[in-house]
């Protein structure tokens, strides 16, 4: 969860891509400006860069571009509610992943976060994928700060999900990472996602300004 | 005086408390962004006090107030003596706390950056002082623009103060308040160790103030009342009132609400009293109105000499009890006691800083106070602040190599006119030719730092009993 008028860019403020596939449920803050990137290697390297405006309170717009499909990804994201005592804070994100040659898919993503236990927090993520075939991703993540009560700039993440397109057979996914605070305007993210297909290295900043 | 709990009921939250989004707000955009890191050790006690205000609030909605004074302390503490080298997202660290009195994190965070902010104007090097002015100007109004934010109006600690329930948690948990009012402390003295001073001319001072906030402040549990802005930051309260007002309104909003969650209460009754102690303080709450029009609430009445800080149980015009120093008149030099004019300089020791008005009140001030101390100073010949560190001893060092000093002692009432500084000798023989003083030569540093003329007569101690009714 991003907080005002700490770091502007914020470690505890987990987006997709940096570095496992789930959001948290709280948006940048308002008036932020954040450019980021990733780098994956795996059996096909990627490269993702993009740029995310917090143009009002509890919505961000992402426009970005992905190398590997060579895909324009724009995506507005939704803050709907914070949690506030034992409900979970709700968001959503509807993203479209435009290719240079292909049909844009849009996915429309429902994202609920809660704590479990103190400092631990769980995110469900479930998308909609909108494309020639629709399908169903779900997504569990799990993120819990590193070094409490003498160190606050490092978190752990953890996801299991998978995707059922249509008329396909399902794929599973898990990935571990980590979110650092470099400086008050800088996270690094490093994590591993492996699936049957495919093991997956990804490293990413993301920068305020 | 007893009589918030019929004005609180007379107040109407604003409906934006009950409001269920994150509403996270980001740094105005600005080049000065993040300055504070120019000076680590400042930056890094700076992030310390963020953790240390979440994790009291964590335990305090855990229900491990038990713990306080002992556990949490100590948690705190080892931080403390090991700050975080980043800003800290206290919500991370509290989140308990935030999930239950989620409005109050976000007065608590937009004032918190308005702090951050405003520091990092004073740090950022390369502009003139008019340019950060505008800058301070700028953020403040950006500040105003969102409903969380807090009065810039004085406020009326003795009314503020006054509900039944009042230094509850200062009474309970003295040690965890200690440390609160030590945040308060760097927080509100950084301002003149930045204000109109040099960037390179700030760390040096951070060394005697970190010393001190680490050493002494954070662990003080004998201070009547919290530190005031304008006590501990004069120089800056009197350019921005209404900044040092806010953070002051900010302070006693942390204190309205560590009394609230220090009471044997049930969580809704809580919840109530933290969205009544945070609309007294906010602006909207006060829109369009004026110090001294109103009533109660809405007096707005201050110190008359010191727009910058509401007024203070027992305060009589510009007569005033500051906590360490006794009663003080704030239009009058803390060491002479003669009316203070435009000029004037500042001393800051043992935790407190006063308005004097020469170098020489300064300098003896400083004497008879053991430790280290700071003389700043506006001087002529030079757009540099002139600022003056001493060591134990008494034993000062300059930031301007070369100044000189007239000292051509007279009678107090003039001693702005014969005590002053000067950044250089040419600059001496002009003032002295100009006004006609003979037989005046200049003083070295060294010679200077020898003198000591002691408590001048015109001293008038100001003999009241403490309306705090606490021996300091």
């Amino acid at each position: 969860m991003p907080a005002v008028g700490w770091a502007q860019s914020d470690h505890t403020n987990i987006e997709s891509g940096h570095p496992l596939g789930f959001d948290d449920a709280y948006s940048i803050g308002y008036g932020e400006r954040s450019f980021g990137f990733s780098r994956s290697l795996g059996p096909e390297n990627d490269f993702h860069v993009g740029a995310t405006y917090g143009f009002a309170k509890n919505q961000d717009f992402t426009i970005g571009y992905d190398t590997k499909g060579q895909e324009l990804e724009v995506s507005y994201f939704r803050g709907l509610r914070r949690e506030i005592e034992d409900q979970p804070g709700l968001a959503y994100r509807v993203s479209a992943h435009v290719p240079r040659n292909g049909s844009a898919i849009v996915t429309i993503r429902g994202i609920g976060t809660k704590h479990l236990g103190q400092y631990e927090k769980l995110h469900f993520n479930v998308d909609l994928l909108l494309a020639s075939d629709v399908g169903i991703g779900v997504t569990l993540g799990y993120s819990s700060p590193i070094g409490l009560p003498r160190h606050f700039d490092t978190q752990f993440l953890a996801e299991v999900s998978g995707t059922v397109p249509k008329d396909q057979r399902s794929t599973a996914r898990f990935g571990v990472g980590l979110r650092h605070q470099v400086n008050p305007v800088t996270v690094a993210d490093i994590g591993i996602q492996v699936s049957a297909e495919e093991t997956r290295l990804k490293f990413g900043m993301s920068v305020a300004f | 005086m007893n009589l918030l709990p019929s004005l609180v009921l007379a107040l109407s939250p604003p409906a934006w408390l009950d409001d269920a989004g994150a509403d996270h707000l980001s740094v105005m955009p600005a080049v000065h962004n993040w300055a504070i890191q120019r000076l680590p050790a400042f930056a890094r006690d700076m992030h310390g006090t963020g953790v240390g205000h979440a994790m009291a609030y964590e335990a305090m909605a855990r229900g491990e107030v038990g713990s306080l004074e002992t556990a949490t302390f100590n948690r705190i503490d080892r931080v403390l003596h090991n700050p975080p080298r980043n800003p800290v997202d206290e919500a991370s660290i509290s989140p308990t706390f935030i999930r239950q009195y989620g409005a109050l994190e976000k007065v608590f965070d937009w004032a918190h950056l308005l702090h951050f902010q405003t520091i990092d104007v004073l740090i950022h090097p390369g502009w003139s002082q008019a340019r950060r002015d505008q800058e301070i100007e700028k953020l403040w109004r950006n500040y105003q623009s969102q409903p969380y934010a807090l009065t810039g109006l004085p406020m009326n600690m003795e009314f503020l103060s006054s509900s039944p329930y009042d230094g509850a948690f200062r009474r309970a948990y003295p040690k965890v308040n200690g440390l609160f009012w030590g945040y308060h402390w760097l927080q509100t003295a950084a301002y003149d160790m930045l204000y109109e001073i040099e960037p390179r001319d700030q760390i040096p001072q951070y060394v005697v103030l970190g010393d001190q906030y680490r050493r002494i402040e954070l662990y003080r549990t004998n201070r009547d009342f919290m530190p005031m802005t304008a006590e501990m930051s004069p120089r800056f309260s009197k350019r921005f009132p209404m900044i040092a007002n806010a953070f002051d309104n900010l302070h006693m909003l942390h204190d309205n609400v560590n009394d609230i969650l220090a009471q044997d209460w049930e969580k809704p009754r809580k919840q109530a009293e933290v969205k009544a102690a945070i609309t007294r303080v906010l602006a909207s709450t006060h829109a369009d109105e004026e110090p001294g029009e109103g009533e109660g609430l809405h007096d707005h009445e201050h110190v008359p000499s010191v727009p910058g800080m509401g007024k203070m149980k027992g305060s009589d015009g510009d007569i005033m009890f500051m906590s360490g120093m006794g009663w003080m008149d704030m239009s009058r030099c803390a060491h002479c006691s003669i009316p203070l004019p435009e000029e004037t300089a500042t001393v800051s020791a043992n935790g407190w800083t006063m308005v004097v008005r020469c170098l020489a009140c300064a300098r003896d001030m400083a004497a008879e106070t053991p430790g280290q101390a700071i003389i700043r100073t506006r001087i002529q010949g030079s757009s540099r602040t002139l600022v003056m560190i001493s060591d134990e001893e008494g034993n000062w060092q300059s930031n301007i190599q070369g100044v000189v000093f007239l000292e051509q002692t007279g009678e107090h009432p003039e001693c702005a006119d014969w005590s002053r500084a000067f950044a250089t000798s040419e600059g001496f023989d002009a003032f002295v030719r100009e006004n006609q003083i003979s037989g005046a030569s200049p003083l070295s540093l060294q010679s200077w730092s020898e003198r000591n003329l002691g408590r001048p007569p015109t001293y008038r101690k100001i003999d009241r009993p403490n309306p705090y009714g606490v021996k300091d």
